[in-house]
């Protein structure tokens, strides 16, 4: 997790822990931060990672999060994985 | 490279092959626009694609991609012949895709002029198209607001539904033979993340095995982070579309933790004709219950089988079973290369624990690399018992006897190559059980006491070993008199021997005894049973009768779990060592002195329970050169053969083990004594006996 | 042109020695040499029918090639070999006193079997070959295939039967 102004880069591979250290974070910070980027080198270890997210978003729609935008990542583990939520 | 590195490198090769392809595939379509299964097929690479270029950030290309799809899937789904104009598009729609892709893998701003120019005529003619399905008031604006949700994959507007929908469809066109399609529908609550289960470890799993993977997941009840618990799953249906070999049994497995209502397994039924991709037929599998003992109602029959067949089309792959044949013979050397190693001295006198670990995991991993090479030859006895459902349906309104038949253990698997040769004994058995076995009509059957339906069970189960199929009805049974009375009268007995009531029953069975007059004076059991018994024996089988008079009579065949796999017990002459099947035997044992006898021009008997049993020195039917023992020094194996028991003399019992079967050669073969061979542990050869051939020999020395 | 690949033809003979005579068999019937391994006896079949041997898991009938040519016994020693004969998928071993080499013969030295003076029947030999100072009987693996598979075995069945009545 890094934060450089007000852009927040995470990992995608995050253990549930640091999904937990991530959310308690943000949450104080939320209306701060503009942009929460995911790195994706790696993969998706917690769904919780994308629940999160579109919490984040949901709460505070102006927040960009293009991984969550794409809405579809592709990984050699889970296949295709598709998330459907309210924009 | 990183692990995300490779995985693009991967996708790009991927996506190369798939523009190579649809550049060949376009041209040929052009030529021949009305051949839609191609069209189908530049469709799945479109729609790949699309997943690839989204999936890795190539936007631009993803974007076109996408329009490109929607503009193929009209076509394909109404079938309406394409312009020639439009044709042309396409073929330029390619050649945009390859301009596009080198941009994207090079990062180039600058996309080719034709990109903007193609990608507007899609658009149109899409918006023309649809225009004309949809009386819709879609502008202009709507469709480029659209554009920019729909870069990522998904439609805007498009309902998740929707998406699984044309998930199924076109997993449903990837398919082929011995991959099943299922849709999963997985509605975790919310605590089921302290209950240890989570949607990616059941998506990882599936698609360890799988071909495709597909998988939604709904967030749309997502709360605002003041409610959000991050230990609380928040996804309220996750769906998973997944191709692979794995049964429906395999399947509900990895479920079966998880409750009922939590889970739902659709198995997409394999659409008649393809092209008609909006059909989806969706079985729900878990609906059915799952009986153990399916008792089928005759009159009814063919309703409930229907839907019961359709139900079963379990993944399967064709094999030659040469191919099979030759997996086996390389895993027998496995086996005995183990055993070489494991029986080795020298490494035996190594007294160090890894590698005594180690050996021991060899062996297990090896039992377990054979158990798995076998039952690759083993099949459910399910559709041999669904032929004989009807036989009992069609015999019963032949007779006119009402009959109810219980079927048991379908689910025991049986070696294929022998499952062909089952059949039409099997027939033969439930039909002289109806027709014979069973009590004339209702009539006498209440005089009887027995309800006025007869009933018919036709039974498979594993015993010590063996496999068991067993027919019985609740009939007359056999009177044990009149079969005495009617093998003395046709000479296949003298009358002065003291037969058990199996041996009794077995008389039956004897060619001389089933005439068809027989028929119905003795409950008609004798009617070509000699047939079936030889047919079982060729099988390396053999069948056992036991009945009650007044109750009922149970014919079963005993047969090994494999054609090409015996119990064998390993004897020794000579210092040779030679294999008995274990079903031909009877007992083994150390004779007492008093219990042998010789009879002047006869041979040598030995005296079991009031039986005669002439004995074979297997040292003179083979000319052994060895020291001659008497009897009481040596090992009688007293063996049923087809005609009556023998006691064959051998040195010593050496051990019982399972063996593999294998033929002599061609020039070898003409050893009726011999049946094949078999490699033992320490890699020597034991040459398997034919006990039935020991018979006639016997008779040469002696008479 | 066509003439001289005709004269040309050379074809490749794995030559072996029984006693003193070498013989040679045509190098594309030859499945695999194997050094001498135990033999398992089968009974009730002619004393050069040696019995089995288990070759990595086939059972393989073994003929002592001695015996079947009319030559006394020798025991086994480092140059016995089993060479094994692979005719229409059918594998049968041979097991010969030692294995010399493979040797390219000429057809043009080639000739036709002499009527007498080898221990051999003139029948499984289709050819004699000179080399350099040697001569090389080139045996007919079929015709010794089929005498032993078909004759040989159903005359002795043959006879069992007759002997059994």
């Amino acid at each position: 997790m890094e934060i450089n102004g007000d852009v927040l880069t995470i990992d995608i591979d995050m253990s549930m822990e640091e999904i937990l250290e991530f959310e308690e974070f943000i949450r104080p910070r939320i209306d701060y931060i503009e942009v929460v980027e995911v790195e994706e080198n790696g993969l998706l270890r917690s769904p919780t990672l994308l629940s999160l997210l579109a919490s984040l978003k949901r709460t505070r729609p102006e927040l960009q999060i293009p991984f969550l935008d794409k809405k579809v990542i592709s990984s050699p583990i889970y296949g295709i994985v598709h998330w459907i939520y309210h924009d | 490279m990183t692990k995300q590195e490779q995985v693009k490198a991967i996708f790009i090769e991927e996506a190369g092959e798939i523009i190579e392809k649809l550049d060949i595939d376009i041209i040929r379509f052009e030529e021949n626009s009305a051949d839609f299964n191609l069209l189908n097929e530049i469709f799945r690479g479109v729609h790949t694609l699309k997943g690839n270029a989204n999936a890795f950030g190539f936007i631009r290309l993803g974007e076109f991609v996408h329009h490109f799809e929607d503009v193929l899937d009209h076509y394909r789904n109404t079938q309406e012949s394409i312009e020639e104009h439009n044709l042309e598009l396409f073929v330029g729609s390619v050649d945009v895709i390859k301009e596009v892709m080198t941009c994207e893998l090079d990062a180039i701003d600058q996309l080719p002029a034709s990109y903007n120019e193609c990608l507007e005529r899609i658009k149109n003619l899409l918006a023309l198209k649809k225009g004309k399905e949809i009386a819709s008031v879609q502008t202009q604006s709507a469709a480029t607001l659209n554009d920019l949700a729909s870069e990522f994959g998904f439609e805007v507007g498009e309902q998740p539904e929707e998406s699984i929908e044309k998930s199924v469809q076109i997993h449903q066109e990837m398919r082929t033979d011995g991959l099943n399609l299922y849709k999963i529908d997985l509605m975790l609550d919310t605590d089921c993340y302290k209950r240890g289960f989570e949607h990616l470890l059941f998506i990882k799993i599936l698609g360890e095995k799988a071909q495709s993977i597909e998988s939604f997941f709904d967030i749309r009840d997502v709360k605002t982070i003041d409610q959000f618990k991050s230990d609380e799953n928040a996804f309220t249906k996750v769906t998973i579309v997944v191709l692979t070999p794995l049964s429906n049994d395999d399947v509900h497995e990895i479920f079966e933790f998880l409750l009922d209502d939590e889970y739902k397994i659709t198995l997409i039924e394999k659409s008649v004709e393809p092209t008609s991709s909006n059909v989806v037929v969706n079985v729900p599998l878990h609906v059915e219950p799952k009986s153990k003992n399916a008792i089928v109602n005759v009159p009814d029959l063919d309703v409930k089988s229907a839907s019961s067949t359709s139900m079963t089309s379990k993944s399967t792959i064709r094999i030659d079973t040469f191919k099979l044949d030759e997996l086996f013979d390389s895993v027998g050397e496995l086996v005995i290369a183990q055993n070489f190693i494991a029986q080795n001295e020298k490494i035996r006198a190594i007294e160090d624990e890894s590698i005594s670990r180690t050996i021991e995991t060899l062996s297990k991993i090896t039992k377990r690399i054979q158990d798995r090479v076998m039952s690759l030859r083993m099949v459910a006895i399910k559709d041999t018992f669904e032929k004989m459902k009807r036989v009992v349906r069609d015999t019963s309104k032949k007779t006119g006897k009402e009959v109810h038949l219980i079927v048991q253990g379908e689910d025991t698997e049986i070696d294929k190559t022998m499952i062909d040769s089952l059949s039409d004994p099997l027939i033969h058995i439930i039909r002289n059980a109806i027709d014979h076995g069973l009590e004339a009509d209702a009539d006498e059957r209440a005089r009887a006491g027995k309800s006025s339906d007869g009933s018919v069970t036709l039974k498979a189960f594993h015993k010590s070993g063996s496999i068991v199929i067993s027919v019985s009805d609740d009939g007359r049974g056999i009177n044990k008199e009149k079969v005495l009375q009617k093998a003395i009268e046709r000479g296949v007995i003298n009358g002065d021997e003291n037969l058990t009531d199996s041996q009794i029953f077995g008389l039956i069975m004897q060619p001389g005894f089933s005439t068809a007059e027989t028929i119905s004076d003795l409950s008609g059991r004798g009617v070509g049973l000699d047939v079936v018994k030889t047919s079982i024996e060729k099988l390396r089988g053999k069948i056992e009768i036991d009945s009650k008079e007044g109750e009922g009579t149970t014919l079963s065949m005993i047969l090994p779990l494999t054609l090409a796999i015996i119990d064998g017990m390993l004897v020794s002459v000579a210092d040779d060592i030679y294999i008995i099947p274990t079903l031909s035997v009877v007992e083994s044992f150390r004779p007492d002195e008093e219990i042998v006898h010789i009879v002047k021009g006869k041979g040598e008997f030995v005296s079991l329970r009031g039986q005669y049993i002439p004995i074979i020195r297997l040292s003179d039917v083979f000319d052994l050169q060895t020291k001659r023992i008497e009897p009481w020094e040596g090992i009688l194996v007293c063996v049923e053969t087809e005609a009556g028991r023998i006691a064959v003399m051998v040195d010593e019992l050496v051990g019982r083990q399972q063996v593999v079967i294998k033929t002599l050669g061609k020039s070898l073969a003409k050893l009726k004594e011999i049946s094949g061979g078999a490699i033992l542990g320490n890699g020597d050869i034991a040459l398997i006996l034919n006990v039935d051939e020991l018979r006639p020999l016997i008779e040469n020395v002696h008479a | 042109m066509g003439e001289n690949i005709v004269q040309a033809k050379r074809e490749r003979y794995l030559t072996f020695y029984l006693g003193d005579e070498q013989y040679g068999i045509a190098i594309d019937k030859i499945k695999e040499i194997i050094a001498m391994m135990k033999v398992t006896n089968v009974p009730k079949t002619p004393s050069f029918m040696r019995g089995v041997i288990n070759l990595r898991g086939s059972i393989i009938p073994v003929v002592d090639t001695r015996l079947r040519f009319g030559m006394e016994h020798r025991e086994a020693d480092m140059h016995t070999a089993i060479i094994i004969v692979d005719v229409e998928k059918i594998n049968i071993g041979f097991i010969v006193d030692r294995v010399e080499e493979v040797s390219s013969i000429d057809s043009s030295n080639l000739s036709e079997p002499p009527k007498f003076g080898s221990h051999v029947d003139t029948d499984f030999i289709c050819n004699v070959a000179q080399v350099e100072d040697d001569v090389v009987m080139i045996l007919d693996v079929l015709k010794l295939f089929e005498a032993d598979e078909l004759v040989s075995l159903e005359q002795i069945q043959q006879k069992q039967i007759t002997e059994g009545e």
